[in-house]
């Protein structure tokens, strides 16, 4: 499956929830699946700017691949990390590099994060972006 | 007297529902709704009265200018200040109070003080901090343990040096009612300004500036509910005519020539530009609104609704109120242990539930109450029972949902 048709999927499975208590519920069940960056490694150089819940996250390759582990200490964002991680992890940088994120503008998440915090989202997928190209 | 259903249906957005739910309404501390009435006086004025104010010899600029200098009356007795120069109108709190800094800043020299404490909003903070850095005076703060303003701690630090004193009347971040008339009789005791921030406190205070004999008093006139964009400076007469003009342009002057400007009499000569003067109509209908329920009315629900508030909240397992001030009006803020505000707010706005969580533009209260944000629950006087119920009831549930998700922290 591509990045675009497992972020479709993913799309399709909040929306199908419709209630939004729902769609947090999930995002939160997401969250238990995040590979979480331990407390020492919780760093200034791990930390993305421009987060106000507080975001970490280190990348790397293996085999050519991305991994990445990450810590927020809000679980909704830890939530949002891990379908980040979902759709990324094991991948090829290059597949990530050209592809164009949905998720922020396609799901409850649109209108349920404040432009501070959409921003700050935003600054993780650039870091991302930035690893892969 | 009304019954609170009678009062609330005076608020159309109180109506409303959010994700198919009955909105329950507990930010009053960052913004209050509008009776209808006020909405009218707005769109009155903009329908039949829309002229620029003080400038114009015909029918609908003497109208606007009418109905903005009548707010300024009405605000005037509110406050029971002694006449219309004594209130400016401003953009909001943090414009008055940055009018003041700025205002008095000619005055102030190297080795000057200038006193605020712990619990201050950023708005009656960061002015006083940036205009000490500028000018070379010493900055203190004094501390406030627990959400209680330390009064020796501030005995202490007063003294012949101290020219400013800046504190809340209420805070917006413990709801801590600070004794501002004590503090203003030691700081006048010394010789000091006291400027008092009173938008947590005006809308059930109205009294403050009598009994507290302050020199200045800022407030905005949306959390009194007015509309947002305006909000007023009181000062004594005599410190008003001190402090210098920190905007200059039209309606602030008399003459202008190539070489000299001469300025206005008081107030206008602090009012630069084209005032708000829609806002000051929504103003003016406000404090008719606010009179007419009544000032003591209003502080009695807000009392006995924080009283609520605070024992339902406390009650809920987890929960972690900040600050325990003898007196607390209107605001309580907490935090529960393992689990982020913003996780919080975010699941109870899903219940219908309108809270703020964050750090509320009180950094250094917060550190000093052992947290990193906090959430807040802020009642008014429309606000029921019944919701502070809900709010406990939405509360407990998000608790229980994140915390099956391991909570967050």
């Amino acid at each position: 499956m591509t990045i675009k048709e497992q972020e479709t999927q993913l799309i399709d499975d909040f929306a199908d929830l419709g209630d939004e208590m729902l769609q947090y519920e999930y995002l939160l069940n997401l969250s238990c699946g995040l590979d979480i960056l331990a407390e020492g490694e919780r760093n200034e150089a791990n930390q993305v700017e421009g987060c106000q819940s507080g975001v970490w996250m280190e990348l790397s390759k293996e085999n050519g691949r991305l991994h990445m582990r990450a810590y927020s200490d809000s679980l909704i964002v830890r939530g949002i990390l891990a379908m980040i991680g979902l759709l990324l992890e094991n991948r090829r940088p290059g597949e990530i590099a050209n592809h164009r994120f949905r998720f922020l503008q396609e799901t409850f998440l649109k209108d349920q994060l404040s432009a501070e915090r959409s921003g700050g989202i935003r600054s993780v997928l650039d870091k991302i972006l930035r690893f892969c190209k | 007297m009304k019954t609170q259903e009678e009062l609330r249906r005076d608020f159309p957005l109180l109506q409303r529902r959010v994700y198919g739910r009955q909105l329950v309404y507990l930010d009053n501390a960052a913004t209050t709704q509008l009776p209808g009435r006020v909405m009218d006086a707005m769109c009155g004025h903009m329908r039949k009265s829309n002229a620029n104010v003080h400038r114009g010899a015909y029918c609908l600029s003497e109208e606007s200018t009418r109905l903005l200098e009548q707010a300024r009356e009405k605000v005037c007795g509110y406050l029971g200040a002694h006449g219309a120069g004594e209130i400016v109108f401003t953009g909001g709190t943090t414009d008055s109070v940055n009018m003041v800094a700025r205002g008095l800043e000619p005055g102030l020299t190297e080795g000057d003080e200038i006193v605020v404490s712990s619990l201050e909003h950023h708005s009656n903070f960061v002015p006083w901090q940036q205009l000490a850095a500028r000018r070379g005076c010493a900055f203190r703060v004094v501390p406030c343990p627990d959400g209680e303003f330390d009064m020796r701690a501030f005995e202490a630090v007063l003294g012949e040096t101290t020219k400013v004193v800046a504190v809340a009347s209420v805070s917006n971040l413990t709801g801590s009612v600070l004794p501002i008339a004590e503090i203003t009789r030691k700081a006048h005791e010394k010789g000091a300004v006291v400027v008092v921030d009173g938008a947590q406190a005006v809308r059930h205070r109205p009294g403050d500036i009598r009994e507290s004999g302050c020199d200045f008093y800022c407030f905005s006139a949306h959390k009194m509910c007015g509309c947002s964009g305006i909000g007023v400076l009181y000062g004594k007469r005599a410190r008003m005519e001190t402090l210098s003009p920190t905007a200059f342009g039209g309606g602030m002057v008399k003459t202008v020539t190539p070489h000299n400007t001469t300025m206005e009499e008081l107030p206008y000569r602090l009012e630069a530009g084209t005032p708000n003067f829609i806002g000051a109509s929504a103003l003016g209908a406000a404090v008719d609104y606010l009179k007419e329920t009544g000032a003591d009315e209003i502080a009695r629900i807000e009392r006995a609704l924080t009283a609520q508030l605070w024992e339902r909240l406390g009650a809920v397992d987890g929960v972690r109120i900040l600050g325990s001030p003898e007196k607390r009006e209107g605001i309580v803020s907490f935090v529960v242990k393992g689990v982020h505000s913003y996780d919080i707010a975010a699941l109870l706005d899903k219940q219908g539930v309108a809270v703020r969580s964050g750090t509320h533009c009180a950094q250094v209260a917060l550190r000093e109450l052992g947290a990193q944000h906090a959430v807040r629950a802020s009642v008014a006087f429309y606000n029921t029972e019944e919701e502070i119920d809900i709010l406990c009831r939405a509360l407990e549930k998000s608790i229980r949902m994140l915390k099956s998700y391991g909570g967050g922290l």
